[in-house]
């Protein structure tokens, strides 16, 4: 493995964000920035993110990982965080992007809700190539999902559910309200931020952009093709696929990923 | 304060995060994660573990064992010896940036076994945290093949698939591409029959003649608990070590939540805090 | 080009429910064995090691699978000790949707 690859910290929205850099090799044709899913899903998912940087690195594209602020090895506290100040941190990462390959095609890469994010912040990018694996549509119902775990967790605990998500929902709504989300704090002000997220009210993310389903018995679902013909209809060149596997963010051990590196890898290849 | 830090172990080049207080450091951690975890553990703890620790005055590394995080190496072929070899490599790399002597290992899961062959090969490591770890392989029972040992599955389902999945095959009934996944997910190629996470060496006999001091933790809720249990406190009665053993109360094998996360992290410092005024090792 | 992975619809037919659990569960949790070693009667929790992750994968394959939906206050261990248990909660459901058509 060359030693093309070293860790960076830079300034956040709260305090210094750690990531690391992959350098192009040999010749670079583009640099992309990589933003990652939601509490414990980053955790489950971050070797997936190395192989995917690893191989746009061996095809010529820089790589910039990050940690949002108040997550992974970034500063801040989690139950700090807002959603503004990730879509800073975005826009402060994006900035290291275009310092280290300056005059670059920018593309953005994210899973579930950091692909989400990534799509938020694009406006100022103007980027060229968007990977979104696995998006989510709407924070809404990704945290009444999100909010099952809650449930179930206490199940397994208790033997059965001991509150409802509505009442979950009423407590993350009022002022200082806050969840315990399996260890993570979430409080009512980034929930109120992050659920309000719809991809629908946002134009296409780039110019070209892949959307990529990931679930054991994929299908590309009404909702995602409904997102890509509204891109479409923007200009933007899009094109869905559905693969076969685990859900990569959620699972308690590592999985062979390279069939979505490879599925992305050909669509880039194709997109270029 | 924190910062970004890479060393070389077996030419690998493997990355973590160094933490040092406010002021000079006179004890070390190295905090070791899970097998398919990374440096900064499941949410944030081994994270929110170290700041923690910084705090109080240690010095901290965390960092990615082979295969793993940011780390080089490849994912399948990561076995226990070499997280082993990566974290003696770790010890070394703190005491030399942090200019320390004492460093504690605190591993969770299968790093807290990783933590136990390392303080086997390192007489200097005196004091272990060993968060929900788990009996060696060796010590697993056959009839716990089902259970969280899935490479020992892959052969099995490997001479399966050639029979009864063509079968499903050639009558239509399987999506290839999914069965395809299933059978070969876990990391990728497995090598040959080997179990990843057994060690080389009897680790166990190894930690009989351990003369330093292991805090064991597990949760109440977490059913590898009983059986890790019932392995090591025998043990430990049996061969003398210096051990105590504690239970979270209604934690599952992760510490899932604020509460039991924090009560472990107040648990771990104040036993690492009460090591200090044990003697320095030999040089 | 890579075409889009096509998934085939299983027929369920006369298939037991237990079957078709045993078949979910191994897909969904990505299980290395065959879904017929698995007993109607076995211990999930014991056998297959359950955790909040996997739980929550089963509840959304059987939602996905029998077009049913978990309320709130049907988070019940005793629903998930077993395939059979499983089974049985999906009849109960099933004939609960039926009645109330």
């Amino acid at each position: 493995m060359p030693a093309n690859e070293e860790l960076v910290s830079f300034p956040g929205a709260q305090g210094p964000l750690l990531g690391m850099w992959h350098a192009a090799v040999p010749s670079a044709r583009g640099a992309f920035l990589f933003c990652h899913p939601f509490a414990e899903e980053k955790k489950c998912s971050h070797r997936a993110f190395v192989h995917m940087a690893r191989a746009l690195a061996a095809a010529g594209y820089y790589v910039l990982r990050f940690d949002f602020s108040g997550c992974g090895d970034s500063a801040g506290d989690f139950a700090a965080a807002t959603c503004e100040a990730w879509q800073q941190d975005i826009l402060a990462a994006a900035e290291l992007l275009r310092a280290r390959a300056p005059g670059m095609d920018v593309g953005l890469f994210g899973l579930r809700l950091g692909a989400t994010l990534a799509c938020t912040a694009s406006g100022s990018l103007a980027p060229k190539w968007a990977i979104l694996w696995e998006p989510i549509l709407e924070g809404e119902a990704y945290f009444r999902e999100s909010l099952r775990r809650v449930l179930i967790k206490q199940m397994m605990i208790d033997g059965r559910s001991r509150t409802r998500r509505d009442e979950l929902l009423r407590q993350l709504q009022q002022g200082e309200g806050w969840v315990d989300l399996d260890g993570f704090c979430l409080r009512g002000t980034l929930y109120r931020g992050l659920s309000a997220l719809r991809l629908a009210s946002l134009g296409p993310p780039a110019r070209r952009a892949l959307l990529l389903r990931i679930a054991p018995r994929p299908t590309i679902g009404a909702e995602l093709e409904q997102l890509a013909a509204g891109w479409r209809g923007a200009g933007a060149e899009v094109v869905t696929r559905a693969i076969a596997a685990p859900a990569i963010w959620n699972r308690l051990e590592l999985d062979d990923v390279s069939p979505l590196v490879a599925a992305t890898m050909s669509w880039l290849r194709e997109a270029s | 304060m924190e910062k970004p830090v890479a060393f070389l172990s077996d030419g690998l080049r493997l990355y973590g995060v160094l933490g040092l207080p406010p002021a000079p450091a006179s004890r070390g951690v190295v905090l070791i994660h899970g097998w398919s975890g990374y440096r900064i553990g499941p949410h944030q703890m081994l994270v929110e573990t170290a700041r923690h620790l910084e705090a109080r005055g240690f010095a901290t590394l965390r960092f990615d064992l082979r295969g793993r995080g940011d780390s080089e190496g490849e994912d399948a072929e990561t076995d226990l010896d070499g997280m082993i070899a990566d974290t003696l490599v770790a010890v070394r790399f703190l005491r030399e940036m942090a200019a320390v002597r004492a460093v504690a290992l605190l591993g969770i899961c299968s790093g807290a076994n990783v933590a136990i062959g390392a303080a086997t090969l390192e007489p200097d490591i005196r004091d272990l945290v060993l968060w929900s770890v788990l009996p060696f392989q060796p010590q697993v029972r056959k009839s716990d093949h089902l259970r969280r040992t899935r490479f020992f599955a892959i052969e099995y389902a490997r001479r399966l698939f050639r029979r009864e999945t063509w079968e499903k095959l050639r009558t239509g009934r399987v999506d290839f591409r999914a069965v395809r996944w299933a059978l070969f997910s876990g990391g990728g190629r497995a090598v040959g029959r080997r179990n990843l996470k057994d060690s080389r060496r009897d680790i166990m006999a190894a930690f009989a003649g351990f003369r330093g001091r292991a805090l064991f933790v597990h949760g109440d809720k977490d059913p590898d608990a009983a059986r890790a249990r019932a392995v090591f406190m025998p043990f430990c009665r049996a061969h003398g070590l210096n051990a105590q053993f504690h239970l979270i109360e209604g934690a599952s094998h992760s510490y899932y939540s604020l509460a039991w996360k924090q009560r472990l992290i107040t648990l771990t410092t104040n036993w690492l805090l009460s090591c200090s005024t044990s003697p320095e090792g030999p040089t | 080009m890579i075409p889009a992975t096509i998934m085939k619809e299983v027929t369920v037919g006369e298939q037991r429910i237990e079957d078709k659990v045993k078949e979910m569960l191994v897909e969904r949790l990505f299980l290395k064995v065959e879904p017929q070693t698995i007993g109607d009667d076995d211990v999930l929790a014991d056998t297959l090691g359950l955790d909040s992750v996997s739980v929550f994968e089963i509840v959304v394959g059987l939602e996905e699978v029998y077009g049913l939906s978990f309320e709130d206050e049907e988070f019940d261990m005793a629903v998930f000790r077993s395939v059979r248990s499983i089974a049985d909660f999906v009849r109960r459901k099933q004939e609960e949707q039926r009645a109330s058509q």
